[in-house]
């Protein structure tokens, strides 16, 4: 009597659990073979961390590389999301994994520059060897369609006018965003009130329900479709060059702001410090290889992939760039 | 009428075959994950969400969306059978579900959460189908002021339902406010009460304390107890609940649905906040509210069945607006970014086929989840004839390897442990654990948006009342608060004789 | 902060028939731990920087409901709530024996992985505390085990620590 409800109760969850394994055995089957690298490695399957929770623009993008690269070099590259820390626990995890290439993970911004500036973590951007980098996102100065503001001229004369008043959500406090805010007021001392929210839907909702005066948000699909739609007007943008897809918009520079063009965040892939060689080179390749494939761009967002290719030596540059901007803002180690 | 043709086209969607297949594979999945404390339906669709994009993007959204609604029919039945609550919203459900339970009367408590499921999941889609544009607006006008109105009123209700005294379940909240803020400020990142540990600055994992407190520690209350291992089998009087059973949650199930409809459309605390308002509602209008905390079903029917309306709203503003109102929809968001779609305002127009399709394959996922419940219940009260050191032995185990599984991290479970140890004590000395964890979800929301509210307005309280939202709520909380105050001391004057009966005295079964 | 409360139960056993008035001490006891920790935490948010209104610091929110704790548990504290108060038992013993069994199984799930915790932790609660036969101990411990390895780590790819028994195996077979 015992053993068969006990029995009972475990088919009742092993069946989803089979359908589960039935869709992955089908998908396992497409993935697979496809061409051989040229070294040993991969041998076995790829563990890719990702330092956030499922769902957001990081692990849409770490799905689409790690499909590509799946196919180009034989093996699975598992996603693993494993948020906690502000991701900080990701990054510790893979700083001390074996530096053998079978453990990556997605260096951005916040987790692996900011983060072990604000707490005490035990790693920092030189425990990591960088492959190269899959997407850049700047961030953009929007407001609502009814805004009294209608080009960034008007808002930052305003902002100027009346110190404090404009309220602008943020995606965090740590954030380049909150940081490229606090260098306006203090190099060029125009005062707008950051307001830190949760992530792109929080944001959103702020300016639609008129809680703040603009958002400086994460140019992402959602903002895109906003701006298209015409919900959102795009003010400014914050790369050093105007985007291609707002060819009208203005960056920060170029509004007298010539500091202001680092709130960028870059997706880059990133494996424990003293990779070897081969490995890193056979992964840049593949990635760049992977940067250009129809599907990754379509599901990435083909503005979100940078044209020319920036392989490991670029994304140093561009995580020790960071380190040197946000260190004295940040920085008390 | 335009919304019926699209509806034609919904159904159309959602009856090819392979898709009713997926309503059915989701649905099976959800309950099954439900039923697993720990693997909540964010665990699960993070798991598929690999797998989903090699699907047609309607299957994986209708069968993502069956995961999320059959993982609060499943949830139910670990808080009714064991007060191990897998889920915020399914905590409310603890309180008289694990009493009817001991008093053989699992089986009503199981079928009238199921009923009231299916109602209530049915009333929003219906709702959904014809209201969700309007719906969408007020979604938008929540804005950080209203949202500490709406935590302040939480707060309170919280307070209110514990079973225990005023004074312990007061202690219990604010204790819970305070584990909430360990972890990472939310504004300022500034790391608070983490000791140096770097797995606290993410703070405590909502599912580790619940489990801790309610599960864990209920299961060593029982090993203190055991004389000999012996079966409740002979408590079991009736699997399906009576006329009366009916009778009496009615009007509670009623009452859900249209509250968790309304109240499941707000971001972030929906969930729970609707399972609170219908619980602490249900407590109020009640003839004789001390039956309550010890085994009322309309205590089970009014918030299972508010808990799954409100699941069903929060649609709304993911397909209207695009904007993903609690993590679940935030992965289906992401599953959906994965397939080349961007929900938002287009969507409607864009892709009518998935808009409505996904709003058909929940009629058709709620009536298979009803179809489904209804033996699995049988199946799930023989449950409790196994032996309970045998039960109680596997149901550890479940517990641990479901917290390890939230962040694969076993942090959580040393969060577990002592939680669970926690909750023994609090079991022994009378606290409630149900104020603490309530109060742990609500705490973070009502801390940011009041930081937010203070920073909008430059430190200013007047933000409360020019906002609708918040003034209307403050408003009828201050009425409320005088008028309950003026009630007592004049019926502290006019019974001068101690009168009245001790209410709260609970009658812990042994 | 979990140590103080764990001793909690050993010093307070079996006390039959308590009256409030004589034994108001030990309903004190879970308030003023719950005191101290409000206490401490008033201080450690304190230190974390209150801010001001327009800027609130860390320390603020968790100032303010730190000291609504203190002043609930104070309440507790000084008029002791004693309804729903269970006795001690002696089999509070077993209780702690448990809480052991679930460190140990913690420690080595980090250390060796699921398999031989899992088989362990289930045969002592099946035997010690459900009182099961060896035999049917046995068969459940073993069974469950394989049922919760291959549901969580194969079926949903849970990835558990690296371990020891299928480690072997695997190796063994060759794969």
């Amino acid at each position: 009597m015992t053993m068969r409800s006990a029995l009972k109760k475990n088919t009742v969850v092993f069946l989803p659990a089979l359908a589960g394994l039935a869709m992955m055995g089908l998908v396992g089957c497409s993935a697979a073979g496809s061409q051989a690298a040229e070294a040993d490695y991969p041998s076995k399957p790829v563990t890719f961390v990702v330092p956030f929770a499922a769902g957001g623009p990081s692990t849409v993008t770490a799905l689409a590389f790690a499909s590509c690269l799946e196919k180009g070099l034989g093996q699975p590259f598992v996603i693993e999301n494993q948020p906690g820390a502000s991701g900080g626990l990701a990054m510790q995890e893979v700083s001390s994994a074996k530096p053998d290439g079978y453990t990556l993970t997605l260096g951005t911004n916040g987790p692996l520059v900011m983060n072990p500036m604000i707490n005490k973590l035990n790693y920092g951007i030189e425990d990591f060897t960088s492959v190269g980098v899959m997407a850049q996102m700047p961030t953009v100065l929007v407001v609502g369609e009814d805004s009294p503001y209608e080009s960034a001229d008007e808002f930052f004369a305003a902002a100027e006018k009346h110190p404090g008043k404009l309220s602008v959500a943020i995606p965090g406090a740590t954030t380049s965003a909150a940081i490229e805010l606090k260098r306006l007021s203090d190099e060029y001392d125009i005062e707008v009130t950051a307001v830190p929210a949760v992530g792109n839907a929080e944001m959103t909702t702020s300016l639609l329900g008129g809680h703040v005066d603009a958002l400086f948000i994460t140019d992402h699909q959602d903002v895109q479709s906003r701006i298209d739609e015409g919900s959102f007007v795009p003010l400014a943008v914050s790369s050093p060059e105007r985007a291609g897809w707002y060819p009208d918009v203005p960056t920060l520079a170029e509004q007298g702001f010539p500091e202001l063009v680092n709130a960028v965040s870059v997706f880059g892939v990133v494996g424990p410090k003293g990779l070897p060689d081969a490995v890193v080179s056979t992964l840049e390749a593949e990635l760049q290889t992977c940067s250009a494939d129809p599907a990754v761009i379509k599901q990435v967002g083909e503005m979100f992939i940078p044209e020319q290719f920036s392989g490991a030596g670029a994304l140093d540059e561009i995580f020790a760039d960071m380190q040197d901007l946000y260190e004295p803002i940040l920085g008390q180690k | 009428m335009d919304v019926l043709n699209n509806l034609g086209l919904g159904f159309s969607v959602a009856f090819d075959p392979m898709n009713l297949l997926f309503v059915f594979v989701g649905v099976v999945i959800g309950t099954a994950i439900g039923v697993l404390p720990g693997l909540g339906p964010t665990a699960t669709i993070a798991l598929l969400l690999p797998i989903t994009y090699t699907m047609d993007a309607t299957s994986a959204v209708i069968m993502l969306a069956g995961i999320y609604y059959g993982s609060m029919y499943g949830g139910t039945i670990t808080s009714v059978l064991l007060r191990i609550p897998g889920e915020a919203a399914s905590v409310v459900t603890t309180f008289d579900g694990y009493q009817m339970t001991k008093q053989g009367r699992a089986g009503p408590a199981l079928g009238i959460s199921a009923i009231g499921s299916f109602i209530g999941g049915t009333v929003a889609i219906i709702g959904l189908t014809f209201l969700a544009p309007v719906l969408a607006k007020v979604a938008v006008a929540v804005g950080p002021a209203s949202y500490v109105a709406i935590m302040v009123l939480g707060l309170f209700l919280v307070t209110s339902l514990g079973t225990g005294s005023t004074m312990k379940s007061l202690c219990m909240a604010a204790i819970g406010l305070l584990l909430s803020t360990v972890g990472q400020d939310p504004i300022t990142g500034t790391a608070r009460f983490t000791f140096g540990i770097p797995s606290l600055l993410g703070g405590l994992d909502f599912v580790a304390i619940a489990m801790g407190l309610f599960g864990v520690g209920q299961l060593l209350h029982s090993l203190e107890r055991t004389e000999k291992a012996q079966a409740i089998t002979t408590k079991i009087r009736n699997i399906w609940p009576s006329r009366k059973d009916f009778r009496d949650s009615s009007g509670a199930i009623a009452r859900g649905s249209l509250l968790g409809f309304v109240i499941g459309v707000l971001p972030g605390g929906g969930g729970v906040i609707s399972s609170l308002a219908s619980y602490a509602l249900e407590k109020r209008r009640a003839k004789d509210p001390s039956r309550f905390g010890k085994g009322a079903i309309e205590g089970v029917a009014g918030p299972e069945t508010a808990n799954n309306a409100s699941s069903t709203s929060a649609f709304i503003p993911l397909l209207i607006l695009g904007i993903p109102s609690n993590v679940v929809l935030a992965m289906l968001y992401g599953a959906l970014l994965l397939q080349g779609i961007t929900p938002g305002p287009s969507l409607i127009e864009d892709r009518p086929d998935i808009f409505w399709g996904v709003i058909a394959s929940m009629y058709v996922g709620n009536v298979m989840l009803l179809i489904l419940n209804i033996p699995l219940i049988g199946i799930f009260i023989q449950m409790l004839r196994v032996r309970t050191g045998i039960l109680a032995t596997f149901a550890l185990m479940v517990v641990m390897v479901g917290v390890y599984s939230i962040n694969n991290n076993p942090f959580d479970m040393w969060v577990v442990l002592i939680f669970g140890v926690f909750g023994w004590i609090m079991i022994k000395t009378g606290f409630d654990a149900g104020p603490l964890v309530l109060a742990f979800i609500l705490g973070p929301i009502l801390e940011r948006s009041f930081r937010q509210s203070m920073l909008i307005s430059g430190g200013s309280f007047d933000i409360f009342i020019t906002d609708p939202i918040s003034a209307t709520i403050f408003g009828i909380l201050a009425v409320f608060l005088a008028y309950s105050f003026i009630n007592n001391r004049r019926r502290a004057r006019e019974a001068t004789a101690p009168a009245a009966v001790p209410v709260d005295t609970r009658v812990e079964a042994k | 902060m979990s140590a103080i409360k764990l001793e909690a139960p050993q010093g307070t056993e079996a006390d039959p028939a308590a009256t409030p008035g004589r034994h108001a001490g030990r309903y004190r006891l879970v308030p003023l731990v719950l005191l101290a920790t409000g206490i401490a935490a008033v201080i450690g948010s304190w230190r974390l920087t209150l801010g001001e209104l327009n800027s609130p610091g860390p320390g603020l929110w968790p100032f303010v409901v730190s000291v609504a704790a203190t002043i609930a548990a104070g309440i507790l504290a000084i008029v002791p709530d004693t309804e729903a108060y269970e006795k001690w038992t002696r089999r509070t013993t077993m209780l702690a024996g448990g809480v052991l069994s679930l460190v140990v199984f913690i420690l080595l799930f980090e250390a060796i992985g699921f398999v031989v915790p899992s088989v362990l932790l289930l045969l002592l609660w099946l035997r010690a505390f459900g009182e099961e036969s060896w035999r049917l101990a046995l068969v459940l411990a073993v069974g469950g085990t394989a049922v919760f390895y291959v549901g969580f780590a194969v079926l949903l790819g849970v990835p558990f620590p690296d371990d020891i028994v299928v480690g072997t195996i695997t190796r063994l077979i060759g794969m």
